[in-house]
């Protein structure tokens, strides 16, 4: 189905990011029809910095990144949405060839590949070996089950197609909803590709995500959507 | 050993390349003040392709690729020695970059990262993943050891001062020579940095390496080049 003429609407996910979230704003509005920011209860002045740099502001229930992601999903008024995180790590300008092979039918699910694309937060120390080794062996499993060749499934920079994105039952509340979104995709019989994006350095503050507290759950998120 | 000037020596590293050798060579003369094809015994029209497009052909030792830097670093007659493979995996246009901060005087060594700068070879199956993660465990125990922040200890696009590439001593004859360089810089005082540089999908051919296969040899180098 050529979905030519449909709107993009750009979700940013974020949570006390006052400092990055106004240029991240403003980086995305020429390419989004709609600009969300869809807030993991903020303590600081995100909500307001967001609002006043023109995007509309929504408030997940405060349980993770995976919260925000179906809130967007609830949300969202373009037919595609894309997801990127506030911190400025994600380039606004690789989001018309993200969306591009959904508005030409050809993919539903197009996932930004750090792998291909190139990361500046991946390399060097052993929390960081850990979390890309952990993810190429998640995104290898996934790649034997179903029969495709990702490179990078836990990337949050991402676009999907609104209807399929609704049509697939996401319940994961972290990061692992990543993942997931990737499975329930390739279990739904929907197309999934990727192309290159570079990960920049974090302009402000470090990752949530302390990867040896949290190894389980993407352990037991893959199995079970393994199996299921 | 012959009088250095200034200037860039691109050196690329053949073995039956006759697909993609003219379109290397092509591309690499504008960049360089001088080009070395140093070959590892050819079956092919390799040497003749190269040598009729006015690059200066050398036969290594036969040994392996270390065998084939080694008669770089002898022959090389610029101040920056720049290695390249000829499978149009790496792009020409990276080479600038990666001379100059040996030109400015602020690195010895400047190795090509595909981590930063991606890769369309890196990911997706079991082979890659192995042949990653190992390369990451080297990178990583390199930079414990030495203090420093390298991501991609093995990539053979990188550039050299030839005045310090002829003053440490290289044993290896195969792939682990690229980590052999960058462990002997390190252990010399030099200093060693990385720029971004992609990996493009190989013209025509597959990788040499037959990762399970060499395994011990790169560990066997790593532990060698650790204590000594």
């Amino acid at each position: 189905m050529n979905r030519e003429g449909e709107k993009i609407s750009v979700a940013i996910l974020a949570r006390n990011e006052q400092d990055s979230i106004g240029r991240v704003i403003e980086g995305v509005q020429p390419v989004a029809d709609e600009v969300l920011v869809i807030d993991g209860n903020s303590t600081d002045s995100t909500v307001e910095a967001a609002e006043s740099a023109g995007a509309k502001v929504y408030a997940d229930q405060g349980r993770g990144k995976g919260d925000g992601i179906r809130k967007a999903i609830e949300v969202a008024g373009g037919d595609v949405i894309v997801f990127m995180d506030a911190d400025g790590s994600h380039e606004p300008g690789d989001i018309p060839r993200m969306v591009a092979p959904i508005i030409a039918g050809e993919a539903d699910l197009v996932v930004g590949s750090r792998w291909t694309g190139g990361s500046d937060e991946l390399g060097g120390d052993v929390g960081m070996f850990i979390r890309s080794t952990g993810s190429s062996f998640i995104t290898l499993v996934i790649n034997y089950r179903w029969d495709v060749r990702l490179t990078d499934v836990e990337n949050g920079f991402r676009a999907i197609a609104r209807d399929v994105a609704r049509s697939i039952d996401l319940v994961e509340h972290g990061f692992t909803i990543e993942q997931e979104m990737v499975m329930k995709c390739l279990k739904g019989g929907y197309k999934v590709t990727e192309v290159p994006t570079h990960e920049y350095r974090r302009q402000a503050g470090s990752s949530d995500l302390a990867v040896w507290r949290v190894l389980h759950k993407f352990a037991w998120n893959l199995v079970k959507n393994l199996v299921r | 050993m012959n009088e250095i000037k200034k200037g860039i020596t691109v050196a690329i590293m053949t073995r039956n390349e006759e697909a993609t050798v003219e379109n290397v060579v092509k591309s690499v003369l504008p960049y360089a003040d001088e080009t070395l094809v140093i070959d590892g015994h050819s079956t092919d029209r390799t040497r003749e392709i190269a040598q009729s497009l006015g690059a200066s052909v050398h036969l290594d030792g036969g040994q392996g690729k270390g065998d084939g830097i080694r008669k770089a670093i002898e022959v090389a007659g610029c101040d920056v020695l720049v290695f390249i493979d000829a499978d149009g995996s790496h792009d020409p246009a990276d080479i600038p970059a990666l001379a100059a901060p040996i030109q400015n005087g602020e690195a010895d060594l400047v190795v090509g990262s595909r981590w930063t700068g991606g890769s369309d070879e890196l990911g997706g199956d079991m082979g890659m993943f192995i042949r990653n993660t190992g390369s990451s465990i080297i990178t990583l125990t390199i930079n414990y050891r030495w203090g420093v922040k390298l991501t991609d200890s093995q990539n053979g696009f990188r550039a050299i001062s030839t005045s310090a590439a002829r003053s440490i001593t290289l044993t290896e004859n195969i792939f682990t020579i690229e980590q052999e360089i960058i462990m002997k810089c390190l252990r010399a005082g030099m200093k060693v940095t990385e720029i971004p540089t992609h990996e493009h999908k190989r013209q025509s051919g597959q990788s040499q390496i037959v990762v399970w296969k060499v395994s011990h040899k790169y560990l066997w180098c790593l532990i060698k080049n650790l204590v000594k």
